[in-house]
């Protein structure tokens, strides 16, 4: 279908990290922590997280529900609720320290230089206006040019998405069209403006599986295009496999694995990846069943000491009631285990 | 990087305003209910008698003819005549005015007073939101006549002070609704959305939030403004609304109830006009809510 190169063709090329190249360095967290308050009780949803998103590269954020993804995506874009969520650690993005920008210095990044794309695309179009009214709105948000170039600058993104007929689209309301070609439209209004970022919150959970695969090869394709360094958050492993360069996973707030995706699904480093991976069907292997992990995510307002996964972790020892740091295996790969390598342990 | 070149003119409209409602999944809807057509039909026939009332009037409505006092209607006078040997037909025509006006000014005053305050409550929460809605609380315990009486008593009598009596009264229904509809659209993916492109709450507010709580307004002005007619008829048959004598229904009514045993006709006209009114009022406004209902989509 696409005459651009697959991106996953050459390893060794992908290999060469550019971790350390402050140049293509578009988004640097560190120590990110969002506490959650209430009158009751206190949870750390995000507990010290540290990653970097390089130009043109895509980092995903694998965790299950709760695990502080999407509170993570949504604490750098500063759209938490301020009168709950206490964030610190840092944020910086283009030179800037997103923690200390005010309220208007947001709004002037927010789907200009930064965009999201969010989880339901069939609730995340406004039913009042046409597809086209809400594109224009952020493009005149962002760019002082007259409506009529944006119309045609909406009407170009419409196509960049591949939407078949872009111009009797662009003055139809959200209810005329299908889920998949909603996302295609949420994605054209996040790209509206070049952003250097995209972050993208599950963006194909809510579609099914052929359309899952035309977005996240749409996303690949604008990618090459622009440039555009995306975070893709997601629970699924396949689109990890299909779509990203490096990943970090999350468990109960904090990262427990960060390498490349060959990595990942070649040398599982923490217990937790390696009960993800074991839980996938796969078409190479005979497995009589897929194996789950045993027990249950811990209650994020009362986390057990040590190791939040030693409960659940079959390698466990008497160690593990203290809390590992995220510890370098090989270059570019870390684990928050004491027991890594994992290669020759037998649970 | 994007090249295209459009093959027909984008962005304008494909039919004027007019042709568009009547190919809106509303009207379609709204179409399918007979009482709700009756109550539009009657609406508007209404509201064109009080805007052509000069043109219909066969008499001047405040001219007295003491040698034709309370005559049965006949072919001079269709609805008879009334104490002072006005044409009641005329007054009634006239009277419809009053009675419109004063439905769709209150209405507008209560809406542009109470949707501002319920879009603040419901939008910023927190102590602006206690004050709004304890305030809202404390109007909607008092009945609504009462109050409105009550206020229209204390600005003086005139159609003026009982509109803006009526409109201040019936203000907290529209406080009530537009809050509770607003923290639930607050909710909705698409105002995230829009705050992660970049919008100010303002914005947010007004151009995302407020056309998505429109069908339900425009519900509850159709239905409040068949209440505000009936509290005009009610202040201006005490004597607080339009003063005597130009004509309105509640105070011809209000002369009426004299010579109800042996001038029926004097109380039958006004009392079947502000009926009917009321009525059709109450009917779209049915017809509206039902159209409007996403479960019955």
């Amino acid at each position: 279908m696409s005459t651009l190169p697959h991106i996953h063709q050459d390893p060794s090329a992908r290999s060469v990290r550019a971790d350390n190249d402050p140049s293509t360095r578009v988004l640097e967290v560190a120590n990110l922590r969002v506490v959650f308050e209430d009158e009751t009780r206190t949870v750390t949803a995000v507990d010290g997280v540290s990653f970097s998103v390089h130009k043109g590269r895509t980092l995903a954020i694998v965790g299950e529900s709760g695990s502080g993804k999407s509170v993570t995506s949504l604490a750098v874009m500063r759209l938490l609720p301020e009168h709950s969520a206490r964030i610190s650690g840092s944020v910086h993005f283009d030179g800037r320290q997103l923690l200390d920008e005010t309220k208007s210095g947001m709004r002037s990044l927010r789907g200009n230089r930064m965009a999201m794309i969010f989880q339901e695309p069939m609730t995340s179009l406004n039913p009042s206006y046409t597809v086209g009214e809400q594109i224009n709105e952020v493009i005149l948000r962002h760019r002082d040019i007259s409506k009529k170039e944006a119309t045609q600058r909406g009407i170009d993104m419409l196509k960049l998405v591949r939407i078949p007929s872009p111009e009797a689209r662009y003055s139809q309301f959200p209810h005329n069209l299908s889920g998949g070609m909603r996302q295609r439209v949420m994605i054209a209004m996040a790209l509206a403006c070049d952003p250097e970022l995209l972050i993208a919150d599950e963006p194909t959970t809510a579609l099914d599986v052929t359309i899952q695969a035309q977005v996240l090869e749409l996303m690949r394709d604008l990618q090459q295009k622009t440039g555009t360094a995306i975070v893709l958050i997601t629970h699924d492993l396949g689109v990890v496999a299909e779509s990203c360069d490096d990943v970090i996973v999350m468990y109960a707030g904090q990262v427990v694995e960060q390498c490349s995706v060959e990595d990942l699904f070649s040398f599982p480093q923490h217990p937790y990846t390696v009960g993800l991976l074991g839980s996938l069907p796969r078409l190479d292997e005979k497995r009589d069943q897929l194996v789950a992990i045993t027990g249950t995510v811990p209650d994020m307002a009362n986390l057990p000491s040590g190791c939040r996964f030693r409960a659940r972790c079959p390698f466990s020892v008497a160690k593990c009631a203290e809390m590992p740091e995220l510890m370098e295996v090989s270059a570019g790969h870390l684990s928050r285990c004491w027991r890594t390598p994992l290669q020759d342990l037998v649970p | 990087m994007l090249t295209t070149s459009p093959t027909k003119p984008i962005g304008a409209p494909a039919t004027n305003p007019v042709t568009n409602f009547f190919r809106s999944r509303l009207w379609r809807r709204l179409s399918r209910r007979k009482s709700a057509l009756v109550g539009l039909v009657v609406v508007l026939f209404m509201m064109s008698i009080a805007v052509l009332a000069p043109l219909l009037a066969p008499y001047d409505p405040t001219a007295q003819t003491w040698t034709a006092v309370r005559k049965a209607p006949s072919m001079a006078h269709w609805f008879g005549t009334d104490e002072a040997g006005r044409d009641i037909l005329s007054r009634i025509i006239w009277g419809a005015r009053a009675s419109l006006l004063a439905g769709l000014t209150s209405v507008g005053i209560a809406m542009a007073i109470g949707v501002p305050l319920g879009l603040a409550a419901g939008f910023l929460g927190g102590v602006i939101d206690g004050l709004i809605s304890r305030f809202t609380d404390a109007m909607l315990a008092c009945p609504f006549l009462i109050l409105a009486i009550a206020l229209a008593a204390f600005l003086g009598p005139s159609l003026t002070n009982a509109m803006l009596a009526i409109g201040i009264t019936a203000m907290p229904l529209f406080i009530r609704l537009t809050r509770g509809q607003v923290l639930s659209i607050k909710a909705e993916d698409y105002v995230e959305a829009a705050s992660a492109v970049g919008n100010p709450r303002w914005r947010i507010a007004v151009w995302h939030i407020l056309p998505n709580i429109l069908p339900q307004l425009m519900v509850q002005a159709t239905l409040t403004i068949a209440a505000a007619i009936i509290a005009e008829a009610s202040m201006s048959f005490l004597g607080l609304g339009l003063q005597p004598p130009a004509p309105s229904w509640g105070s011809m009514l209000n002369s009426a109830q004299r010579f109800l045993s042996n001038a029926p006709w004097m109380a039958l006209w006004p009392g079947l006009s502000i009926f009917i009114t009321v009525l059709s009022f109450n009917l779209l406004g049915d017809g509206l809510r039902d159209a409007l209902d996403p479960r019955s989509r």
